[in-house]
């Protein structure tokens, strides 16, 4: 037994030792139980709306030969504020906790909602046409204005406040999706508020940013406290977004089909590079298109996408970095990783303007790709 | 039910959770609500199985692994481990100070807490849960040379982060003097 193994022998002991579960065990499972039946009916309901949804289509077909074109994600639509019960079927999201008796409910009319506490305010559009603002929620007012972000309500927003936008990432009309869809992970569980970071741009402070995808969708969360909000709050902002539900893309549209039809930069293996690049502190560089991320280190810019692992390494020009066999083949560099295989390729990046050329990452890069490849793990690959 | 009456699945949460739930809190670096969560689910999946568990001497494995890979699970998108104050991910020098021991232990934890998932599942199933490589590898569902090789890169970074302990840093600098 080393030094260190001793050490963190004891400091794991001593850091758990006064521990103790605040509730009772059989409670959480009985907890548990209960969201899961919650889910399953969630589930349910979005499958009869399928069902519906499927028989409009074929309605349509009968009718005119062709389904009816979809309603683009950044068309305008009716608003709708009302004090009715949640209504789980056919958006995304995992079950909520009830929501508190009074709050509000907004509707996008495309499907999508939040709730609100009584009191708090929706409106305040920017003039932004992508991402789409889909509300800007504040305790105070929240006129309208602003060029890219709510700066109209920003400049109203009283002490003790909060101001929230909620922004989706939209592509050309008909485009499904955001440009860089792998620096979206998938909704979490719960949803948080983010860092705080800035100040942005747009909005000329520092906010919480939070980024997620969800039903094939793109979203961005940004909010804003004033420095004297109170803890409570935070709470409500938490619980209002997690009261978010979202209507999903149909099916053909979502991340998973368009991976398998080949749009690689859909894929979870591209979240996955995106987390390596970043680990690595290598810099993203938009990307090739839907075939690779773009890399930059040094003044040298690469293309990163993954194949199966089954794919064959070129043989020959191998070295050996951190226990991964790094092979060459002309001007590429693959190693196996998570089974996969991490490819790299000199490639003109469309953000990159001289000195940047395309080149291979110099070593020390190439050092903590080869890292940071082993240590981020790959999900639902 | 056993002859007294009560549920065995019942019994085996109530006597192991305390001890589930420290598991818990050392795989999501001491965050009590991730910890209580972790527990939440690894509990709620065994309850769903409660029938072919009894069925076996102990269900602890298999909770204890539902814990372990929902961990890594909930960890597995680095956004989560961004939030990583950057305090942990580089600690300051270290300074030899005989009354440091609680905060060299703190300094340990931390350092646990910022390694990749996996890698601290490994450092905590095999030093605190004293599992054998062998359990170990398939509690994860890897081989016996991968846990080795992972405890060992977590060592070395965790050696990296917390520097050398207190103890051997005065040692060094005792020994250095010594030679000067």
């Amino acid at each position: 037994m080393t030094d260190i193994e001793t050490e963190l022998r004891e400091a794991m002991a001593a850091a758990v030792a006064d521990s103790l579960l605040p509730v009772d065990p059989m409670d959480l499972i009985h907890r548990g139980r209960r969201r899961h039946a919650a889910r399953a009916a969630i589930a349910s309901a979005a499958a009869v709306g399928v069902v519906i949804a499927a028989a409009s289509v074929a309605g349509a077909l009968s009718t005119s030969g062709r389904p009816a074109p979809r309603q683009a994600a950044s068309a305008p639509t009716t608003r709708r504020t009302t004090a009715s019960p949640p209504q789980g079927a056919a958006t995304t999201g995992p079950a909520a906790a009830p929501t508190p008796p009074g709050w509000v409910r907004h509707a996008d009319g495309a499907g999508d909602f939040i709730y609100t506490p009584p009191g708090w305010h929706v409106g305040g559009l920017p003039a932004l046409a992508a991402p789409a603002v889909r509300w800007v929620i504040g305790t105070g007012p929240v006129p309208d204005g602003g060029s890219c972000a709510p700066t109209a309500a920003l400049r109203k927003l009283p002490a003790r406040g909060v101001l929230l936008a909620v922004m989706e990432y939209i592509g050309a009309a008909g485009q499904p999706a955001a440009g860089e869809p792998y620096t979206f992970p998938p909704r979490a569980n719960r949803l948080g508020l983010g860092p705080l970071g800035g100040p942005f741009e747009c909005w000329g402070v520092q906010t919480h940013l939070m980024v997620f995808q969800d039903g094939g969708r793109y979203f961005q969360v940004q909010t804003v406290f004033v420095p004297k909000a109170p803890a409570s709050l935070r709470a409500q902002v938490l619980q209002s977004l997690n009261t978010l539900r979202i209507a999903p893309l149909p099916s053909r549209e979502q991340p998973a089909a368009l991976c398998r039809a080949g749009r690689w930069t859909f894929c979870p293996q591209a979240v996955w590079v995106y987390h390596v690049i970043s680990a690595a502190r290598v810099l993203e560089l938009g990307n090739l298109g839907t075939r690779a991320i773009s890399g930059l280190a040094g003044n040298r810019s690469f293309g990163l996408w993954t194949t199966k692992g089954r794919t064959g390494l070129p043989g020959g020009r191998c070295r050996i970095i951190f226990a991964a066999k790094v092979c060459r083949a002309g001007n590429r560099l693959g190693w196996r990783v998570h089974g996969l295989v991490l490819w790299l390729e000199p490639a003109a990046s469309p953000y990159a303007t001289r000195p940047v050329r395309p080149g291979l990452p110099p070593d020390s890069a190439l050092q903590r790709l080869v890292e940071a490849s082993e240590h981020v793990d790959v999900a639902g690959t | 039910m056993t002859d007294n009456g009560s549920d065995p699945f019942e019994e085996f949460v109530r006597r192991r959770s305390p001890h589930l739930f420290q598991l818990a809190l050392l795989l999501t670096g001491r965050n009590q609500a991730d910890a209580q969560d972790l527990l939440q689910v690894a509990l709620e999946r065994a309850w769903r199985r409660r029938r072919a568990i009894a069925r076996t001497d102990n269900p602890e494995p298999y909770v204890r692994q539902v814990l372990v890979n929902a961990s890594i699970d909930r960890w597995r998108w680095l956004g989560r481990r961004d939030e990583r104050s950057l305090d942990t991910t580089r600690p300051g020098p270290m300074v030899a100070d005989p009354a440091s021991e609680v905060a060299r232990r703190d300094l340990l934890m931390r350092s646990l807490a910022a390694l990749p998932p996996r890698q601290r599942a490994v450092l905590v199933l095999r030093y605190w849960e004293s599992l054998p490589e062998k359990e170990v590898a398939e509690v994860l569902g890897c081989s016996v040379g991968t846990v080795k090789s992972q405890a060992s890169r977590g060592l070395a970074r965790l050696r990296e982060l917390a520097g050398p302990p207190a103890g051997a840093a005065v040692r060094h600098a005792e020994v250095r003097n010594g030679h000067d």
